[in-house]
């Protein structure tokens, strides 16, 4: 997306929840290692303590680096790989193949189940136990029936950890694809709540249409073809005109397509940030390009209410603006606030917690083959940017899209709004 | 006096049998047929090949602007006058639609609607002359 000052990619991603307990846990790590080892019976390397410093700015830093840049900046696999060494090193530093800490590792494979999937947890404990011969290199050289059952009882230990680790990992992945798709039918479900009454409202003007209007209108006719009309006949006449003004008149607010052909957008929208603006002390600026109208009013409008209650309601803001234009192919809404904008997780919650006005706006977006995205501001605010083709279906009637006759029953059926 | 010869189409059973009655009743026209649906309007109109097809735009299966684009491609030689609730606005459209003569307003009088009928057909004989001489 162009035109940003600075964005954080997705403001509603669940794996930084996951990221932040792992960032925990690796922090805790290091002064447990070197507390073990300055307790423990073995002998500490004379770098110990320089190493356990070293070790603690090295996964502070680490950590800090992944939640600034979302993850985004380091492979995950590569964090692991210093993980390991790190680990090994302070192992090394403080007993080796006897350390006291050595039992810190084991719990690796168990961290790792929540950010990598279950083979890469298995890889994992493969590189932590070549760590451990490295580690116990020394010893193992050595020699010794008691160096080597320490050994082995440990690499059976990391074992059992790596297995363990691996059916966390495909637990919890099952548990991911199932919230996915639990979420996924949410959104359906948002997006046909919103169509339900659009499409029966387009019903009822089609029953309308296809019934009672022929009725009047052949009626009409009727008391046209009397020779020698009387008072009666010319009032009844007079009474079935106006039926039929009223008939369309409702037919027009009750079609959805033909409502949005005869609204007016950017008053609709002033209208709109008016109240919201008033209520909740914002100022709106808005521009609507003239091609812009009459391509999806219908949508647009939906989802400028929808973002400018959500800011009225929750950012807090001093100025919204809200541009609704076309570039190339595509007709774009931009809403944007100054206000406290997005905290990392909160759509997400929103629609946990049963909120489904934005995920139906998106779901709906989604179905012209549009879309529809929140970004978080660095220095506050929120911009939102929906993006929807200029596709055949979404063209204004008087592009022309209904002249073009169609040999497909119903398509031209479709974009014929106002054919009465 | 010549007559206009014409096929008429519409899904609605009352707004048709209006249109048949004052067709009937007006001697300058002459009924080929009647369909209830764009598909078997278009089949009618290819078998009957009346001067002048008269049909409703909002039909099941084809619309009337496609059954003039139908014919219009078969070269079948029909001059189609599309019957339209629509707003003036969508008539224009319509009326812009290819293979289409005229748009009326279905609200028009039976009598302005034959009037039409009958000044197409004779547009239609005219041109047709011209062709031949």
């Amino acid at each position: 997306m162009k035109g940003f000052r600075a964005h954080r990619p997705d403001a509603d991603q669940l794996w930084l929840g996951d990221a932040r307990g792992v960032a925990l846990v690796r922090i805790a790590t290091v002064p447990a290692l070197w507390m073990i080892g300055r307790l423990g019976y073995t002998d500490t390397h004379a770098l110990f303590d320089l190493a356990a410093v070293i070790a603690l700015v090295y996964v502070v830093g680490s950590a800090e680096w992944a939640l600034r840049a979302d993850g985004h900046g380091v492979r995950d696999s590569v964090v692991a790989g210093l993980d390991i060494t790190m680990l090994a090193s302070l192992l090394s530093l403080s007993g080796g193949l006897d350390a006291r800490g050595r039992h810190v590792v084991l719990v690796l494979p168990l961290v790792a189940a929540f950010v990598f999937g279950a083979r890469d947890v298995i890889a994992l404990g493969l590189l932590t136990g070549v760590a451990y011969v490295a580690v116990s290199a020394d010893a193992l050289v050595a020699g010794g029936d008691a160096t080597w059952r320490t050994f082995a009882s440990f690499w059976v230990a990391i074992g059992w950890a790596t297995l363990a680790g691996a059916l966390i990992a495909r637990t919890r992945s099952r548990r991911d694809e199932r919230i996915t798709a639990l979420v996924e039918d949410r959104l359906r479900m948002a997006g046909e709540l919103v169509t339900v009454p659009e499409r029966e409202r387009a019903q009822l003007s089609e029953a309308l249409h296809d019934d009672a209007l022929q009725l009047f209108v052949a009626a009409g006719q009727d008391l046209e073809d009397v020779d020698v009309p009387d008072e009666a006949v010319r009032r009844a006449a007079a009474n079935l005109r106006a039926g039929i003004a009223s008939t369309r008149a409702l037919m027009r607010g009750a079609h959805p397509q033909a409502r949005a052909a005869s609204l007016d957008l950017e008053g609709e929208i002033l209208d709109l940030a008016g109240r919201l603006g008033n209520r909740s002390r914002f100022v709106t600026l808005v521009e609507v390009e003239a091609p812009a109208v009459g391509v999806a009013d219908d949508l647009v409008l939906l989802t400028v209410r929808e973002l400018l209650s959500n800011a009225a309601r929750h950012a807090g803001a001093s100025t919204v603006t809200v541009r609704v234009t076309v570039d190339a192919d595509d007709l774009v809404v931009d809403v944007q606030d100054d206000g406290v904008g997005l905290p990392p997780g909160r759509l997400k919650q929103s629609l946990r917690d049963g909120h489904l006005g934005l995920a139906g706006c998106r779901e709906r977006a989604r179905r012209r083959g549009g879309e529809l995205h929140l970004v978080a501001l660095l220095g506050g605010g929120t911009h939102a940017r929906m993006v929807v083709p200029l596709a055949a279906g979404n063209r204004p009637p008087h592009d022309g899209a209904e002249a073009a006759p169609s040999p497909s029953p119903g398509l031209d059926d479709a974009s014929a709004p106002t054919t009465a | 006096m010549r007559t206009v010869s014409v096929v008429t189409a519409d899904d609605h059973p009352v707004y048709r049998a209006g249109i048949r009655r004052a067709i009937e009743l007006d001697a300058r026209i002459e009924l080929l047929g009647e369909a209830a649906d764009g598909t078997a309007a278009l089949e009618l109109l290819i078998g009957a090949r009346p001067q002048v097809a008269l049909l409703d735009h909002d039909m099941p299966g084809l619309t009337g602007t496609a059954v003039a684009a139908e014919l219009l491609r078969r070269g079948a030689g029909v001059a189609v006058v599309i019957l339209t609730a629509a707003p003036d606005d969508a008539r224009e459209v319509l009326a812009r639609a290819p293979g289409v003569v005229a748009v009326l307003s279905k609200s028009l009088s039976r009598r302005a609607i034959c009037d039409v009928v009958v000044a197409t057909g004779e547009g239609a004989m005219e041109a047709e002359g011209a062709v031949d001489a």
